[in-house]
């Protein structure tokens, strides 16, 4: 393990996904440059906020208002984890294993396992920079108006933490896995891009059970504060009931979540090391 | 049927609009029912040529007729095998040559197809995924062959094959050439293995001809001489000199008859080959060019 | 083939390369993806035409008819139910303009152009003109059919919550206004040439499978940005604020001279629009064709001057 080897592979990786970088800081830049537009021109501007404004309206057609591209900025950091399992399912393994160049690696006096250890950890290392980047720029413009709060919609819960760092991570590992497991690179981009969608949808639908809920009763209808994420209502014998998550219960939920993720994700990067290994003492 | 194969003139293919010239300025005539050895070295210019004459890329500038026709009009009379026998990995050896009976409707020859397949023992159930490289050529081969074409274009056929099924697979296509009068171009930059079964030879250098014709012709028209080192080689053209102590020896081509005290022989096509590949400035010779 | 019938045109024309047999065969995954994923969500669309709507218009009618008497319940889960289901269904139908630009970027052109098959394909005894009608007119054929069954089924589902359902979109709403109707089919069209464009220009699968995606997007950006445009709006005029009339797509409000106007789009709109606007994207879809054989004719030489 000399030095140079230690420069010299993760400057290979580098080059080697020179335009995934480019395209991931790209994406992290135009994304933190819209939000910081939308809250710094769009949003101070009255007049297209799809707000009533009565007379003050001298707005032509107006496309897309504060709401909706806040909403459309928030979607695309929420799902950005699809072009990376892409990415990683496609470019990092799948096409190196389909035209043998990660053999070429392999015989280039750099060990398999370290080969895999470069292609996990400098991504990896790339999409925590930027989603930590992401999550602060949005938790910023989300804060500085609040048209909307964490119940919206399962992106916006999403983008306000950790848990997009955690799903990026996820995908990584889940399209490494699938590159290693399908050795072609556009079945196992699909795989991975499909897998990854499936495991949010079904995360997603059971994120509400995530964390205990609080139930409320009184014998007369009641009010509850706007922020709560309310999962059922309704009356019984003894009158009114609710049950919700307070918006003291966004970061447990959240916390949980990203736990479930990145457990998902080290044992998919378990997974990898292992069908690698297999794969290496089988063929001897 | 004319009774040129591949006539170019002042061809020359550019990559891109800024890139560099992989061929320039080539001339040449090949006449049909010749075996046609296309040498030179890595990057010379080879497989944009053969891939030129298969109606597959468009020249950039000059005249290139094949089988008395354009390029792209004679590329169902032409068989092409590409460098790297690309094939689709998810059919069977079956279905390849199935797949060639289907996009060649009116000139599918099923029996020699499905003889070079069965003479490399193929499964004809396994997928070309699961191929050798070998094996993969010698699918490629049999698709091309079983096309009947009149022109078979081969970018280095040979380069993967053991020497056994190397063999059989050029005396398969001498056999294709006698028996129907197929023309046959091929490339390598192995000349030797080419000696015996072309009798043809375009050399390509840097993106130009360095020389084309008769191999016999060409070999005529070379003499490799040796004398001592104060002698005057003009006024025949000097393909390469060396002198070593107060012996010169050289390749030339005598434009006369040579001086008595000179000792000449006869050189073999690979010194030929590489006397002119060594000497990029030597002048070329295709004496088939008055033809055109 | 000797029989009497046969006409001399018959006799002279000649056997024609099985093109799209090989198709089919090279693509049978792609084609059985497709097939699952059409009938899939023609399941989810059948579920939510009848059952799903059925109880969520019951949910709703219970609702309604509690009004404000606090100790009455509702199928509130009905409601919920239909809501995340219809927007699965209405994003999956609006998906497959990218799913098709990227399978037909990636697997049908551009990987082809990568390993040389293309070339393979066109030393046969076919022409590569051929070769790309073939591979843009199968896979067009089985779009149609697919995303064409899935829009008329998604108009069906939507029609039936109309009125009953409360919160079910209105029909200009961007997802629900393209799932609806023949413009989903044409994005789609348009996705499957903007692949091809893309495999060509860059012959690579991966690289091209990222730009017709990009390409795509940039389709339906400019088809959105277009839409309200596509049809005369109809205006009205009168002292302070008010809306336009019901179920009608507001384009624009402003003050004109201490008058406030605003134009909309009616309901009765909904079907000039869908038809411009499906009639736009086709000619967007016409040129980026255009662009595909100028681009193969750029790569293969110029076909023969005849």
């Amino acid at each position: 393990m000399s030095a140079t080897m230690l420069t010299g592979l993760p400057r290979t990786v580098l080059r080697l996904h020179r335009s995934a970088l480019l395209a991931w800081t790209v994406f992290v830049a135009g994304m933190s440059g819209w939000l910081v537009w939308l809250t710094e021109v769009t949003a101070k501007n009255p007049e297209p906020q799809g707000l009533l404004c009565f007379d003050a309206c001298g707005q032509p057609y107006v496309l897309l208002d504060f709401a909706t591209e806040m909403q459309w900025a928030c979607t695309l950091i929420g799902y950005c984890f699809v072009g990376i399992a892409a990415f990683a399912g496609g470019a990092l393994t799948g096409r190196e294993l389909e035209s043998g160049t990660a053999q070429l690696a392999w015989t280039q006096g750099v060990s398999p396992v370290r080969w895999l250890a470069a292609k996990l950890a400098l991504p990896a290392v790339a999409l925590t920079v930027g989603g930590t980047v992401l999550v602060l720029v949005f938790r910023w413009a989300s804060t500085a108006h609040r048209t909307q709060d964490w119940t919206t919609s399962a992106t916006m819960f999403t983008d306000r933490g950790p848990l997009v760092v955690a799903y990026a991570l996820c995908a990584l590992a889940v399209g490494t896995l699938t590159g290693l497991l399908l050795r072609r690179a556009l079945a196992s981009l699909g795989a991975a891009a499909a897998v990854m969608l499936l495991l949010y949808t079904v995360l997603t639908s059971f994120r509400v059970h995530l964390w205990p809920t609080v139930t409320r009763t009184g014998p007369h209808a009641f009010d509850l504060p706007d922020n709560v994420w309310l999962v059922s209502e309704g009356s019984n014998a003894h009158g009114r009931f609710a049950t919700y998550h307070p918006a003291s219960h966004y970061w447990p939920l959240h916390l949980t979540e990203t736990a479930i993720v990145l457990t998902v994700a080290a044992l998919a990067v378990l997974a990898s090391f292992r069908v690698l290994r297999h794969r290496l003492e089988s063929r001897v | 049927m004319t009774d040129t194969a591949i006539a170019a003139s002042a061809l020359g293919k550019q990559f891109g609009r800024r890139g560099g010239w992989a061929l320039r300025d080539c001339t040449f005539r090949l006449p049909a029912g010749r075996v046609c050895a296309v040498v030179g070295p890595n990057g010379a210019g080879k497989s944009t040529l053969l891939a030129l004459a298969a109606g597959l890329l468009g020249a950039t500038e000059g005249e290139l007729t094949v089988l008395g026709t354009t390029p792209a009009e004679a590329r169902i009379r032409v068989g092409y095998v590409a460098q790297d026998k690309p094939l689709y990995p998810q059919l069977t050896v079956a279905e390849t040559l199935q797949m060639g009976a289907d996009l060649n409707p009116e000139r599918w020859d099923a029996a020699a197809a499905e003889g070079i397949v069965a003479a490399g023992d193929l499964n004809p159930k396994s997928k070309v995924r699961s191929l050798s490289g070998g094996q993969r050529t010698r699918v490629a081969l049999a698709l091309a062959l079983g096309k009947r074409p009149e022109l078979l274009l081969l970018d280095e056929p040979m380069a993967d094959l053991d020497p056994l099924a190397r063999h059989e697979l050029m005396g398969t296509l001498m056999v294709q050439a006698a028996q129907h009068g197929t023309t046959i171009a091929m490339s390598s930059h192995v000349v030797a293995e080419l000696e015996d079964s072309c009798d043809h030879l375009l050399l390509i250098g840097g993106g130009r001809v360095r020389l084309a014709g008769e191999i016999d012709d060409l070999l005529a028209a070379h003499t490799r001489v040796s004398t001592t080192a104060d002698a005057d080689l003009a006024p025949h053209t000097v393909v390469e000199s060396r002198t070593t102590g107060r012996q010169l020896s050289a390749l030339v081509r005598p434009s006369g008859p040579l001086p008595d005290d000179w000792r000449t022989g006869s050189p073999s096509l690979e010194e030929l080959v590489l006397a002119h590949l060594r000497n990029p400035e030597a002048p070329a010779l295709t004496p088939a060019e008055a033809a055109v | 083939m000797t029989t009497t019938a046969m006409t001399a045109g018959d006799l002279s024309a000649p056997a024609r390369p099985r093109l799209t047999r090989w198709l089919l065969r090279l693509h049978r995954p792609a084609l059985c993806v497709w097939t699952a994923l059409v009938l899939a969500a023609a399941a989810l669309l059948l579920l939510l035409h009848g059952p799903l709507t059925d109880a969520a218009a019951e949910g709703w009618r219970q609702y309604n008819h509690c009004a404000f008497n606090a100790s009455c319940t509702y199928d509130q889960k009905a409601i919920l139910r239909y809501k995340d289901w219809y927007n699965y269904a209405t994003l999956t139908v609006c998906a497959l303009p990218f799913l098709v630009a990227a399978w037909a970027g990636g697997a049908l052109i551009g990987r082809e152009l990568e390993s040389g098959t293309a070339r393979l394909a066109w030393a046969q005894s076919s022409t590569p003109v051929r070769w790309l009608t073939v591979r843009l007119a199968v896979p067009a054929v089985a779009v149609t059919v697919g995303a064409g069954l899935l829009a008329w089924l998604h108009q069906l589902a939507w029609s039936a919550g109309q009125g009953r359902i409360d919160t079910a979109p209105q029909w200009y709403v961007l997802f629900t206004f393209h799932a609806n109707g023949p413009t989903i089919v044409a994005l789609t069209l348009a996705g499957l040439a903007a692949g091809a464009l893309a495999g060509l220009l860059l012959r690579r699968t991966l690289p091209a499978l990222g730009l017709a995606l990009l390409l795509t997007g940039a389709v339906c950006v400019t088809t959105q940005a277009l839409l309200p445009h596509l049809w005369p709006t109809l205006g009205r005029t009168g002292p302070g604020y008010f809306y336009s009339p019901s179920r009608s797509w507001q384009v624009s409000g402003g003050e004109i001279a201490d008058q406030y106007h605003v134009t909309y789009h009616p309901y009765s709109h909904y079907w000039p629009l869908q038809l411009t606007t499906t009639a736009l994207v086709l000619a967007m879809t016409a040129l980026l064709t255009l662009a595909c054989f100028l681009v193969l004719r750029r790569l293969t030489g110029k076909a023969a001057p005849r």
